[in-house]
């Protein structure tokens, strides 16, 4: 074969492999991928992932029980009002009375925090970044086994209950992660999957989740092997009205810097 | 047969080319950061515990007991550190059980902050994303605190400082 007809082939493979790099196929075929065993289903991994897309307004109440470490419990509520895209109420009550309560607002421009003990409040500027899902995976192809995304609000918005509403991360997982759907269940008026789930560094937990959105109704966690966390939803409506006052930081209350 | 011969030539061009690329990305970054040495910024100036262990990545972290409101707030790297971070990711390590706030300073007008809650389940082991750096600056940098957060559990559980991971612009 003569030397020039060579180069056709040679630039043609160059061009081939730059734009297989830029298009990300490279890594797709060639990276490893994890091996899953008792993988979550797709159809469950589809619906948790994109479950912020299956709700319009969501108001409710919910019920947080933490163990500590020494037999001691901690009791918490949080009463919440979430419109999309970023209207948030949560009100989060302490039972234990330590004092370790207050209430969170975003209106869409600010993020409030809000001290009942004095009636003060601070503010934080809400940027796009609150509103940024790029990052979030759509699909199980798209976990990563060394990342996790949590929903930018549950994330801005430091109220314990919207990790179990924005449950994104709950369908993230790593490779030799256990998910076993083990029954169905009515809770709320709602179908919900009851997933049990066992990690690699020894916590387990049980989650019943919504069929229809994907959010978290009821979880049970055991961080080695020891109760930690029970959380449940008390009351559930989706997609009603909601009041948009619930969005405006009570007049009795006063900004101070943060 | 010349074609043929033409075709696998280009198709290993193409794989060898690929490849090429994908490493030289990979050098350029992103990083990965120990908490060792961590920086004061405000509050207790207690510096946190050393903690040796396999469920910490690189078989070390370091924490403090929590409190009702934040103590110490120590950060990753000196003010000179981080220039141009893109992406923030703090790694969660296995023995995590507290809900952490994690601030993030790109400038002398511009920070903001995020809960990291180390005791989920999915959490542990991995990098979970903070957020991103929207401003371009020299001296950026994130740091947590051991404060208790509204609604998680409170009463002196250890909030982890362990690796970080940022990439750049």
């Amino acid at each position: 074969m003569k030397g020039k007809s060579w180069i056709v082939p040679i630039v043609l493979g160059l061009i081939m492999g730059g734009i297989i790099f830029a298009t990300g196929i490279f890594h797709q075929v060639f990276a490893s991928s994890p091996v899953k065993a008792n993988a979550l289903s797709d159809d469950i991994t589809t619906t948790v992932l994109n479950s912020h897309n299956k709700w319009k307004t969501l108001q409710g109440d919910s019920q947080f029980i933490w163990y500590g470490p020494k037999g001691d419990t901690q009791t918490y509520t949080n009463k919440f009002y979430l419109s999309q895209p970023a209207s948030v109420y949560v009100d989060i009550v302490d039972l234990s009375q330590k004092g370790n309560d207050g209430i969170w607002i975003s209106d869409g421009n600010n993020i409030y925090k809000l001290h009942k003990g004095d009636k003060t409040y601070t503010s934080q500027i809400f940027n796009a970044k609150v509103l940024d899902l790029s990052m979030l995976p759509t699909s199980s192809i798209k976990i990563q086994p060394d990342f996790v995304y949590m929903h930018p609000i549950a994330s801005h918005i430091q109220a314990p209950i919207l990790e179990y509403i924005y449950s994104t991360w709950f369908a993230q997982s790593r490779p030799n992660d256990v998910y076993t759907l083990s029954s169905e269940y009515t809770i709320l008026n709602r179908q919900a999957w009851v997933v049990d789930y066992q990690t690699i560094n020894g916590d387990s937990g049980t989650a019943w989740i919504d069929k229809s959105t994907g959010i978290i109704l009821q979880f049970r966690q055991l961080t080695n092997g020891k109760l930690f966390l029970e959380m449940k939803m008390t009351n559930l409506q989706v997609d009603a009205p909601i009041d948009s006052t619930w969005f405006l930081v009570p007049n009795e209350y006063s900004l101070v810097n943060k | 047969m010349k074609t043929l011969f033409r075709f696998g030539t280009s198709i290993i061009v193409a794989i060898l080319t690929a490849t090429l690329l994908s490493n030289v990305v990979l050098a350029a970054g992103p990083f990965y950061i120990t908490q060792e040495p961590l920086y004061y910024v405000q509050g207790s100036s207690a510096y946190p515990n050393s903690l040796p262990s396999s469920g910490c990545r690189g078989g070390s972290c370091r924490y403090l007991g929590q409190v009702t409101a934040y103590d110490g707030i120590w950060r990753w790297g000196s003010t000179t550190s981080y220039s141009n971070v893109n992406q923030w990711y703090a790694y969660d390590p296995k023995v995590g059980v507290a809900a952490a706030d994690y601030w993030v300073w790109e400038n002398s007008s511009y920070s903001w902050s995020v809960v990291m809650d180390q005791s989920n389940i999915n959490n542990k082991e991995r990098f979970v994303y903070i957020g991103y750096s929207d401003k371009t600056n020299s001296g950026e940098w994130m740091a947590t605190n051991n404060g208790c957060i509204y609604g998680w559990y409170c009463g002196s559980l250890n909030v982890y400082w362990d690796d970080i991971y940022i990439t750049t612009k």
